[in-house]
């Protein structure tokens, strides 16, 4: 026990780099896993060898199937853990099915009920072995009767777990003293298991060949492999592996590193092998030597005193008593944390209400909850050992509650591998399977009547004989554990499943089911904050409450630098927010966390962008917003209207910038030219006149070019600011119609234009409009005719119409037209069809559009036609403003 | 002539190889679950110093033994490729790599 | 490099073997000629091309020592042919002028992402085309 607190000291005092070096060993990960071989499997092995054959192997090939597929399973599993924060096997499923907490409180009680047998199992082997060696040698005695030093053993071990588990706070801070007591643990254990089955093969049968005479010729050698519990117990002990809380705690949550798993993988199994290897001949050869009626569960350490190896049996002790100790430490470690963070902190915020703003010192809560925890837990399996030992209960509690503990597997694997998982699916599987296992296996474990009445065993409740526990729907003949395991684990993952597929995850639900599914896709992808409100003071003063003062600042200033803000306060993004959870939840859980950032954030009112980042996430949760919109119907509208107004004004920024670059282009264009031949000038004295006169008119056209487009420029912006004052009079539609024609072709014959009124007294037909802005619009589009008209003989017809209260004029050439692609933006700033030939701006059919539209009229391209059509649609009589 | 073949169709069969040790390494479970059930098929007579238990017994740990072995020997050549890729099926990436650049190349 | 320079100095016979050429593809006559005339008297051989469509095999034919590259085209934009280019095994080391009068700070990020090595906003003097051309083609 000394030795374990020394080393313990050793490695929680080692310098951080000399830490980081001894801790970064794969060796040590590997080495730690062989807590699964606890004193049940040290002492017990051989017993169970002694009793049942071969069958024992099973206990270790099981986990040793789970390493040789550790790329389907570990490498998932621990990923997902290390990702999300993982502190135990409830948080991981709690937090898989959208941070339940319900789930994890399950899942922590079954923990507890299989764990705490467990841990009596480890006192009765310590206290065992202890009076066995107290028998041999009577001055050891002096230490009085053996229930006196289990006590003395479990406060030790309480002591210890509390000193070095509960030193850090954060989980993922990994308990390094711990683990380097354990890593030690395992060495001596094996070494005492092997010193023992060399000192039996040799020392006592003499060789190999000799041995195996020996094994065959004891009751061992009798014993027949049965299918069914060699199948059903492999895979018993694989499940278990997996979901075992201590088991949880040195494969996921103390992993330094995942490339780890690359040597554990294939080292564990031959821990595994090599615990196993001298098990059969020790048990075959304790059968021979020993008593009839010696306890096969003792032989490790009895048939070496009864050969007179006293040292040798030091040995063994040594083993044992580590094999026992080191489940003991890990298994109240991981339960403590589950029990602490699932039922006590929860517990503790309900009472005291304000969630994180009560005063007094969270940290503080944490530490003495999960304290009590790891000492309400070892005292647990002291007074279990205390009640039950002397009974068969103990023996047998080994499988039993790998079976409890297995329950847990449906949900955790379905968890991994499918999205369509739900919570509801969880909890009916893990409950079913739970009672079911506590129906047929765990009540009847501690003997008939004990906790079961023999009347139930023997006919079922109520005399109802399909519900015996032991013949469930009248299966009768099945070895009653594999009988339990089948049945269990078989309505567990049936409910789980139908009930999975038939019910509705919560949108918390669906995230955290794709990003544990997918965690190779996005190890980092983001879950559920928005809180731009949250108050960063208050998030630091309860994380300085949780994390504790230096790291909470050092967390939250670092943060700040990324945000590239100075001191201690960064902004609540949902980014920072959705990391102080992570780190929350190493230390109190996913549920616990998510509800403490909720507290702080959720109290103060929605802003604007968490209005609009909720409604992204609406469109993008496309599958569920039905549902949403059920319970929010509210929220959606607004942030939906909010969202089209922020669309609206995201569309007129870029507009506005479209724009801007375009009158930049057009401006600079002709400077251009300007700038370089004015240069040309400048500098050129020996330029040819001809060229000089060339230079400058190029100068003169471009300067002109410009005012037109500061013309149109100003033009546009009065017409679109409204500012623009018409002057409306009355006029004949007619004159308005020559006098564009002649102002648009002026006095050049490229163009033929006809002009057609239907019915004929149109042409008298009177316009109350501005008729000055009515004629630009003509001439414009005259003009382009003129400029874009690309057929042999340029022809434009003319033709107005009368349409009810207004007069429709359609303007349409023989060229080529608009492109199918081009029409639905002719009318938009800047929108020129091809090249600059026209040299014109671009301008002029939005300042077209804008006149016509200040008249009450509309203009439109007539797709379809011959060439290019126009259509201007104008009220007789414009609309005053 | 045969061309001598370019460092290229090297790397690429070196790649198919890790790729078949990867699937190699995802089959191996496989193969260790219907080993240790082969002792069930042939459920030997276990007669009274019949030498069976002895025999399975060191059939188990024969197959243990060399699945371990052979593990091991996998993942010490896939190692450098694993680690590279953080556990993360570095070898797809790998694979998809060079396509990737060459969408990327006109950039 | 000194080469270079005195070809420049004796640029009004400038021999075929050393006259560097420019191919300036740009829609605006106007710049055109005025490029055109500033380049040419002081050595270089110029050809031009002004639209967007065929400038990649404008570029291929002519196989010009440098290019200056208008980024708004009819046809087809600077940004694409300038991506084609870089593409190009032969052409990607090809020296670019990229001329744009739109004068916003994302267009040169744009040109520069894409690979172009010289970037201008138009107006320019003179002057500074004549420098930059210099400093593109080993001047």
């Amino acid at each position: 026990m000394l030795f374990l607190f020394s080393v313990a000291f050793w490695a929680e005092r080692l310098p951080a780099h000399a830490k980081a070096r001894w801790f970064n060993l794969p060796i040590i990960y590997t080495l730690s896993l062989s807590v699964y071989c606890t004193a049940w499997t040290f002492y017990g092995a051989v017993g169970y060898a002694a009793r049942s054959g071969l069958e024992f192997l099973t206990i270790y090939l099981g986990p040793s199937l789970i390493m040789f597929a550790w790329w389907w399973s570990l490498r998932k599993l621990v990923r997902v853990g290390r990702s999300q924060k993982i502190t135990s096997v409830a948080d991981l499923i709690s937090s898989r099915f959208g941070k339940s907490n319900t789930l994890a409180v399950l899942v922590t009680v079954l923990a507890v009920i299989g764990t705490t047998p467990y841990i009596a199992l480890q006192l009765q082997s310590v206290t065992l072995s202890f009076a066995a060696f107290a028998k041999a040698d009577a001055q050891v005695d002096m230490l009085g009767n053996t229930g006196s030093i289990a006590l003395a053993v479990a406060v030790g071990l309480a002591f210890f777990t509390v000193l070095f588990g509960t030193r850090n706070l954060d989980v993922n801070e990994r308990h390094s003293g711990v683990v380097m007591a354990i890593a030690v643990e395992a060495v001596v254990k094996l070494l005492a298991l092997l010193a023992v089955g060399v000192f039996v093969i040799w020392g006592l049968n003499g060789g190999v060949s000799s041995s195996l005479q020996v094994i065959d010729a004891s009751p061992i050698g009798r014993q027949p492999i049965v299918p069914a519990r060699w199948i059903g117990l492999t895979l018993l002990a694989a499940a278990a592996f997996l979901s075992l809380p201590r088991m949880f705690q040195v494969l996921v949550v103390e992993n330094q590193n995942e490339e780890h798993l690359l040597t554990a993988s294939w080292a564990f199994p031959a821990y595994l092998m090599l615990m196993s290897l001298f098990v059969v001949p020790i048990a075959a050869t304790g059968l021979k030597y020993m008593p009839a009626g010696a306890n096969p569960d003792l032989f490790v350490l009895t048939l070496p005193l009864s050969q007179g190896h006293e040292g040798l049996a030091l040995l063994a002790y040594l083993g044992g008593f580590s094999s026992a100790t080191s489940m003991v430490i890990v298994a109240a470690i991981a339960v403590s944390t589950m029990v602490s963070n699932h039922i006590i902190t929860p517990l503790w915020l309900r009472a005291g209400g304000g969630g994180a703003h009560i005063s007094g010192d969270i940290r503080v809560v944490i530490l003495r909850s999960r304290r009590l925890s790891i000492t309400g837990v070892v005292l647990l399996g002291y007074l279990y050992y205390h009640f039950s030992s002397g009974t068969s209960a103990l023996a047998a509690i080994g499988l039993v509650s790998f079976a409890g503990i297995a329950q847990v597997m449906p949900a955790m694997l379905g968890g991994l591998f499918w999205r369509g998982a739900t919570r509801s699916g969880a909890l009916a599987g893990v409950s079913i399977g739970a009672l079911v296992w506590l129906y047929c296996l765990f009540l009847p474990s501690f003997g008939s009547s004990v906790l079961m009445p023999d009347q139930l065993l023997a006919n079922g409740p109520f005399g109802i004989s399909w519900l015996r526990p032991h013949a469930l729907f009248g299966v009768v003949g099945f070895d009653p554990l594999i009988h339990a395991v089948f049945w269990s684990l078989l309505l567990n993952t049936g409910s789980f499943v139908i009930i999975s597929l038939i019910s509705f995850p919560s949108p918390v639900e669906r995230l955290q089911g794709a990003q544990f599914v997918n965690v190779f896709d996005h190890s980092d992808a983001p879950r559920g904050w928005q809180g731009q409100t949250a108050q960063t003071e208050d998030l630091l003063i309860m994380a300085q409450r949780i994390l504790g003062a230096p790291q909470a600042q050092a967390l939250f200033s670092s943060a700040a630098q990324a945000q590239g803000l100075d001191g201690y306060l960064p902004d609540p993004t949902p980014d920072f927010l959705r990391q102080l959870e992570r780190e929350l939840s190493g230390t109190v859980g996913a549920a616990t966390a998510h509800a403490m950032i909720g507290q702080i954030t959720g109290g103060v009112s929605v802003s604007v962008q968490d209005l609009m980042a909720v409604a992204d996430e609406t469109a993008q949760m496309m599958e569920y917003s039905s549902q949403l919109e059920r319970q929010s119907a509210e929220l959606t509208r607004t942030a939906t209207q909010l969202r089209a107004a922020n669309d609206k004004l995201t569309q007129l920024s870029v507009q506005k910038d479209a724009f801007l670059s375009q009158v930049s282009h057009e401006l600079r264009t002709p400077m251009t030219s300007i700038r370089a031949f004015s240069e040309i000038l400048r500098d050129g004295a020996d330029l040819p006149p001809e060229a000089r006169a060339k230079y400058s008119s190029i100068i003169n056209e471009e300067a002109q070019r410009l005012t037109r487009l500061l013309d149109d420029l100003l033009d546009l912006s009065v017409l679109e600011s409204g500012t623009v004052q018409l002057n409306l009079r009355s006029g004949a539609l007619k004159d308005v119609v020559d006098a564009a024609t002649q102002s648009a072709l002026a006095g050049q014959a490229d163009l033929a234009v006809k002009v057609h009124f239907i019915p004929p007294h149109m042409k008298a037909m009177r316009l109350h409009t501005d008729l000055d802005r009515l004629g630009q619009v003509f001439i414009n589009l005259i003009a382009n005719a003129r400029k874009y008209c690309d057929a042999d003989t340029p022809q434009l017809i003319i033709t107005a119409q009368l349409r009810g209260a207004f007069v429709q004029i359609d303007f349409a050439d023989n060229g080529s037209g608009v492109p199918r692609d081009a029409q639905d933006v002719i009318f938009e700033k800047f929108a020129r069809l091809s090249d600059q030939k026209a040299g014109g701006a671009g301008l002029g059919l939005a300042i077209c559009r804008e006149i016509v539209e200040r008249l009450g009229g509309a203009i439109s391209y007539v797709p379809g036609g011959q060439g290019a059509q126009f259509r201007v649609s104008l009220p007789i009589r414009a609309p005053k403003l | 002539m045969i061309r001598p073949r370019g460092p290229s169709v090297f790397l690429e069969r070196r790649i198919y190889r890790m790729r078949r040790k990867l699937d190699a390494l995802r089959l191996m479970p496989l193969l260790a679950g219907i080993l240790f059930l082969i002792p069930l098929f042939i459920q030997p007579d276990f007669g009274a110093a019949s030498g069976a238990t002895s025999r399975v017994m060191i059939y188990v740990f024969l197959v243990w033994a060399g699945l371990i072995v052979m593990l091991g020997a996998l993942l010490h050549q896939l190692r450098p490729y694993l680690r590279s890729g953080g556990l993360d099926l570095p070898l797809e990436a790998q694979m998809a790599s060079p396509a990737s650049e060459k969408e990327r190349a006109p950039f | 490099m000194t080469d270079a320079q005195m070809d420049v100095g004796a640029s009004r016979a400038p021999t075929a073997a050393s006259q560097r050429s420019v191919l300036i593809i740009e829609d605006e006559a106007n710049i055109i000629e005025a490029l055109k005339f500033i380049l040419s008297r002081e050595g270089w051989q110029v050809f031009t091309h002004s639209n967007g469509h065929d400038a990649f095999d404008a570029i291929q034919r002519h196989q010009p020592d440098a290019v200056i590259l208008d980024v708004m085209l009819p046809g087809r934009s600077g940004y694409d042919i300038l991506r084609d280019l870089r593409a190009e095994p032969g052409l990607a080391d090809l020296p670019v002028l990229m001329l744009t009068a739109r004068g916003q700070s994302k267009d040169q990020d744009m040109a520069q992402s894409l690979g172009a090595n010289l970037f201008m906003t138009k107006p320019f003097a003179n002057a500074q085309i004549l420098d930059a051309l210099k400093q593109l083609v080993g001047g």
